[in-house]
């Protein structure tokens, strides 16, 4: 028997499988699969969604045969298999309807194919089926470094963001590590905003723009499902189908003025999600994606998502150690020449605007509409994570645990806008403003 | 049974797979390259030895065969369920038949970015074979809820 690990191109949920069983009475029933998900050599599982003819007949006779067609080349294999579980729950069940929401967001087909059992089967036989005769002999083109090259990789990467003391240089670091040791094309740190239904990117690298505060919504496309679901999620052919790049455009145009684009492809074929994972909970998203199809393997899918949770521990350690400093001597500035400007923050949402161009939104707004007043009330310009944490007036969702992924974020927004205020990090633990001209502040109460 | 809507979807552009026991009992899956609504109410598929002979060899006059026509484009999708009541040589107007439905379905394949080294993998008109089946039961099988909802049955 053909080892399956050796044809992982037709598990990618390219091409449709082709299922088949019989009823008791040995009438047969034909239908197509989306996916075909490998186990391990001996294993696959189905997706059961609505092919209920399918499941009915599998319930009364215990087996199946299948054929997978590898996404890469076209060839074709026969399974046939013997049913073993049915799992409604558990690590290859979420796994199974991250990727399945991922396909079906990716299409087109919305909430329809939502994920009832994950049906667990033994292969049996697989038989390669016979082919165009002018084919070349069944090479596979493996363009991904061999395994053992991907986790040295990793535990280098890893161990390079854990030397970093510092927020800001942890996030610098992978992306940098993702894009020159990985070989990846583009990499993306978000950052997950569980009270606004969010994620907000804090960088990105191998994209013409930054993005710093560009949105993606909760389970919206692969890096929503990813945060979601917190397993990762890989697409590796979307000549199919909607771009999520292009979904994302048209759903943010509600609130254009409010509005920073992600950075992305135009035509992604292409694209892996690993969530950040600390603590049981998502604090984040690593992505790659690329105009190739087939870019990214599984042992990418492995290593993106040990350097996301290296990065997610990294990131709270850094935080919880910023935040218990005591704090300095504030710091007093010069009222500096400059033209004046305006701040408006909107209370509805925390958007906040410098001379009516928007900045940032949410918490990050706040926080520098916080930071701004203070400085035009007393000319202080230094501030602490500790009081920040302690200031009640901020209505600070758990921050305690995030407040250092905010100012990374408002600190690379805050640059990449080139506004008159700017944040810098003179030490652990503090935040200093700096400010060119003099703000005029606004409050827009809702109305 | 078969309107001529929908015998006009089964004999487009549509991928055609279809399933049955063989004489031993096995599953087998295989490929047609293109399908006619004869006048009497059956339907041929045209499927090529060279590439399924392994299946086409072993089923018999008699047994039960189920084959979904699917457009790729949209998904939409039938089910057909019948019997086999011939297994021949191709007709003289077979693989015309053939011929014109792979250029077709190659078409509209290539359009949603499929390319043309896959097609040939699952497309071929090399050693036709034509199996004839008399269908007993047709259902909507286009992904979603209403899949696997009986549109029409045989009066027996």
């Amino acid at each position: 028997m053909i080892a399956l690990t050796s044809i992982r191109d037709c598990f990618e949920g390219v091409i449709p499988s082709v299922v088949a069983t019989l009823d008791a009475e040995g009438v047969p029933n034909v239908s197509y699969l989306s996916q075909v998900y490998l186990v391990d050599d001996r294993h696959v599982a189905l997706s059961n969604q609505f092919f209920s003819k399918t499941a009915a007949n599998v319930k009364a006779t215990g087996r199946a045969a299948i054929i997978v067609v590898s996404g890469r080349t076209g060839a074709q294999f026969a399974l046939d298999l013997v049913h073993e579980a049915s799992l409604i729950e558990g690590d290859l069940f979420d796994r199974m309807a991250a990727q399945l929401s991922a396909i079906s967001s990716q299409q087109g087909a919305g909430e329809i194919m939502c994920l009832r059992s994950a049906e667990l089967y033994r292969v049996e036989a697989c038989r390669p089926l016979a082919g165009p005769t002018a084919a070349p002999l069944a090479a596979p083109a493996e363009s991904h470094p061999r395994s053992e090259e991907r986790l040295a990789q990793a535990a280098r990467l890893s161990a390079a963001i854990g030397a970093e003391c510092d927020a800001d240089a942890m996030v610098d670091r992978a992306l940098e590590g993702l894009i020159s040791d990985f070989g990846f094309p583009s990499a993306m740190v978000l950052a997950v905003d569980a009270a606004e239904g969010r994620l907000t990117t804090l960088a990105s690298r191998g994209y013409p723009i930054g993005g710093a505060g560009s949105e993606v919504a909760l389970g919206e496309g692969v890096i929503g499902i990813a945060a979601i679901g917190r397993h990762p999620v890989r697409l590796s052919d979307m000549s199919r189908g909607r771009r999520m790049a292009a979904a994302v455009r048209a759903s943010a145009r509600m609130d254009a003025d409010r509005y920073i684009p992600l950075p992305g492809l135009a035509e992604p074929q292409s694209q892996l999600a690993a969530p950040m994972i600390s603590r049981g909970k998502a604090y984040g998203v690593l992505f790659t994606e690329s105009p190739d199809r087939f870019r990214f393997g599984p042992d990418d899918e492995a290593a993106l998502t040990l350097i996301g949770g290296q990065l997610a521990a990294c990131l709270r350690l850094a935080d919880r150690e910023a935040g218990d400093l005591p704090p300095e001597r504030p710091g007093v500035q010069q009222a500096r020449s400059g033209a004046p400007f305006r701040v408006k923050l909107f209370a509805y949402d925390d958007s906040l605007f410098i001379d009516d161009a928007y900045v940032i939104k949410g918490v990050p707004g706040r926080l520098l509409f916080h930071f701004l007043r203070l400085y035009a009330e007393s000319g202080r310009c230094d501030f602490t994570n500790r009081e920040v944490r302690l200031e009640s007036a901020l209505r600070l969702p758990d921050l305690k645990d995030n407040l250092e992924t905010r100012l990374i974020l408002l600190r690379r927004r805050l640059e990449e806008r080139q506004t008159p205020v700017r944040l810098s990090r003179p030490g652990r633990g503090q935040i200093r403003l700096e400010v060119e001209g003099s703000p005029h502040l606004e409050f827009i109460a809702d109305t | 049974m078969i309107d001529a809507e929908l015998a006009a979807f089964i004999e487009g552009p549509v991928m055609i797979v279809f399933g049955a026991a063989d004489a031993a009992g096995r599953l087998v899956i295989g490929r047609a390259t293109g399908a006619r609504c004869a006048d009497s109410g059956q339907i041929d598929l045209l499927v090529s030895r060279a590439r399924w002979g392994a299946v086409t060899d072993d089923l018999r006059v008699g047994a039960q065969v189920a084959v979904t026509f699917s457009r790729p484009a949209d998904y939409r999708t039938f089910q057909i369920k019948g019997v086999v009541t011939a297994l021949a040589p191709p007709g003289p107007s077979d693989i015309a038949i053939a011929t014109r439905y792979i250029e077709a379905v190659t078409g509209s394949l290539l359009d949603l970015g499929v390319l043309q080294t896959q097609v040939n993998h699952w497309l071929s008109s090399d050693d036709l074979i034509t199996l004839r089946l008399r269908p007993g039961a047709v259902f909507a099988q286009t992904p979603g809820p209403g899949a696997g909802a009986q549109l029409s049955a045989a009066l027996s």
